[in-house]
């Protein structure tokens, strides 16, 4: 399990073995570009990386979930809520919320659950009548 | 409180979203007919916005005065692969987008269209509609969606819940050109 402390290109890694895109622009280029010491010391750690991440626009929230969804599991919670702030959109914290219940912890649930609480009425309703429930166990791509 | 019939959308349109991904034959979402507006969504995107206005309300449907109960409103739609959902649905009117995201978390449905029901009689989509905002033209839904797949939408139908206000008396003069 990866925490704050581990190598970023350990992350790296792990990424490219769940799949991470590859193409030019795309996550795994940007973020080695990163690793390369573009904005963070090279060799950097997760904390580093991630802060990188969270703080700079051009990092695409979307690439959030994917972490969140291929490789959560393998990251420590304080790894896990770089990802988490990173997203705002109240849909993919909805969706992230559904999809990785069975490896959020109480503390990530309210953290997700604040994002979107109040601003999907359908979505919402759907949890509460049991029309859709969360996961209970990982979701295969 | 009564009920309108569902209307259709009269005009449909491809709206830029900053995606540039655009849907193609917006137009095919105005009826019920097996046509689709569809839009192929790359790695890491989103569609641009799909809008649909000009329901064609009008007093007859909704008297002048009433007051809007809820809105109701139903997608055919479906996807090309599955776990997907939209990421938008807002209602539009004169303003421009109004009230709150009305998407949903249930996944499209693969292959072939689904009907998938929003609002309802007391449902206000998180916005305040009078009986003018709903016989304009510019009153309607958009929508966006998001991930990796070609998104197919067949229509888009509303019907709207309202209680009839207002006086039916006439003035004195209404009966004197009589």
């Amino acid at each position: 399990m990866l925490t704050l402390k581990s190598k970023f290109s350990e992350f790296i890694e792990l990424c490219r073995k769940a799949g991470a895109c590859a193409d030019a622009g795309e996550a795994i280029p940007v973020m080695e570009y990163a690793n390369k010491g573009n904005g963070m010391k090279a060799d950097g750690t997760c904390a580093d990386g991630f802060k990188l991440y969270l703080d700079d626009p051009k990092f695409p929230e979307g690439w959030a979930e994917w972490v969140l969804d291929k490789v959560g599991k393998e990251l420590d919670e304080k790894c896990r809520k770089f990802f988490i702030d990173k997203i705002k959109d109240e849909m993919t914290a909805c969706q992230v919320y559904i999809k990785l219940a069975p490896i959020l912890t109480t503390a990530e649930d309210t953290l997700l659950t604040a994002k979107y609480e109040g601003k999907l009425p359908t979505a919402e309703k759907e949890l509460r009548d049991g029309i859709v429930t969360r996961a209970t166990a990982e979701v295969k791509p | 409180m009564a009920v309108t019939d569902y209307k259709f959308a009269g005009t449909a349109a491809t709206v830029d979203n900053g995606t540039s991904v655009d849907w193609s034959n917006p137009d095919y979402a105005k009826a019920d007919d097996t046509s689709y507006a569809s839009c192929k969504v790359p790695k890491n995107g989103a569609s641009d916005l799909l809008t649909l206005s000009n329901f064609g309300f009008s007093s007859s449907d909704i008297p002048s005065g009433s007051t809007i109960d809820g809105i109701e409103f139903v997608m055919s739609r479906y996807a090309d692969s599955d776990l997907y959902y939209e990421n938008e649905l807002y209602l539009r009117k004169a303003s421009g987008r109004t009230g709150s995201n009305m998407a949903s978390t249930t996944i499209w449905a693969l292959s072939s269209p689904t009907e998938k029901t929003y609002g309802g009689a007391t449902e206000m989509c998180g916005t305040t509609l009078t009986q003018s905002d709903i016989v304009a033209s510019t009153f309607g839904i958009e929508l966006a969606t998001t991930k990796n797949t070609t998104f197919h939408v067949d229509y888009i139908k509303i019907r709207v819940y309202y209680t009839a206000g207002g006086s039916s008396v006439k003035p004195y003069y209404y009966y004197l050109n009589q």
